[in-house]
């Protein structure tokens, strides 16, 4: 503290430490908050192909297309410990392969910034929702969820699950026609 | 860094930025104050407005506030309470003396050559 190269240095110190503190607080202000919402979301158009699936293990896999509207307001999660969101549409269901298949068919992020009320109509699936086997045609429960990480300032990544949920039987017969 | 400061010119070796032992106490005790403050009000006007950054800002608006106050060291803050120090005691003063008077001599022995 004697010359002024040691007080800017105690300054600079102890002015972090009170942003430090500050971030954290902001942490304790938004930890016990509820970051669940519910949506609304319509799945149609379901046509399964049997294709060679080359990339694996070369046998006829099932490969599932489909569009879907969804309709969610994030609005109410955007405080001031959230950053953005990544918004992933999952598509669980159980196969006599695997007792729990995610199929990750769709994502998009979400920044504080933007639109951050969703109303999407007739979006087709960002990701090829592949079985690993044929397993998907005729089944009777794929379950859709959607679930979403709020990246915040300060904290942890949380993971929230959205609290509808879409049970979808699918179809019962394979479609021949090419990919539109 | 005394050693820098020692190499610049003259008069820039006389905006010397120390100030006493008194003053220090106070400039520390200043930043805790207003700093501490800064961070309560920033984390209100934060909370209120939903903006960490706004909170960010109070505090470094505080910080930079602040630096005005204690970094420069300003005489009628830090410097009001010198340190007096002790006067050289006799002794030295009549050796230092004596000193003189031996070069004096031996100037006069060269001058004699």
């Amino acid at each position: 503290m004697h010359n002024l190269l040691s007080r800017a240095n105690s300054l600079l110190a102890f002015t972090l430490w009170v942003m430090a503190a500050v971030t954290a607080a902001c942490f304790l202000s938004t930890v016990f908050l509820d970051y669940t919402v519910s949506n609304h979301l319509e799945v149609n158009d379901i046509k399964i192909r049997n294709v060679r699936d080359y990339a694996t293990d070369d046998k006829q896999a099932d490969l599932a297309t489909l569009a879907f509207n969804l309709k969610v307001d994030f609005s109410r999660l955007f405080n001031w410990n959230v950053k953005q969101l990544f918004v992933y549409l999952v598509a669980e269901y159980k196969s006599a392969e695997n007792a729990v298949n995610q199929v990750v068919i769709w994502d998009r992020i979400v920044e504080r910034a933007e639109r951050v009320v969703m109303d999407e109509i007739g979006v087709k699936t960002k990701y090829y929702f592949l079985d690993d086997g044929a397993h998907l045609l005729k089944h009777d429960n794929v379950t859709f969820v959607l679930r979403y990480n709020v990246i915040p300032n300060a904290g942890y990544l949380r993971l929230v699950q959205s609290t509808n949920q879409l049970v979808v039987p699918f179809p019962t017969t394979y479609t021949t026609t090419r990919r539109s | 860094m005394d050693g820098m400061i020692a190499m610049l010119p003259a008069p820039l070796q006389q905006l010397s930025s120390h100030i006493d032992f008194q003053g220090q106490k106070v400039a520390e005790r200043t930043y805790q104050v207003i700093l501490t403050l800064a961070g309560i009000i920033g984390f209100f006007v934060g909370y209120s407005t939903q903006q960490l950054s706004y909170a960010m800002y109070t505090v470094m608006g505080a910080a930079v506030f602040t630096a005005l106050i204690i970094l420069p060291p300003w005489p009628f803050l830090f410097r009001k309470n010198p340190i007096v120090w002790q006067t050289p005691i006799e002794e030295q003063e009549a050796s230092s003396s004596s000193d003189n008077e031996k070069k004096d001599k031996k100037k006069e022995t060269k001058k004699t050559k």
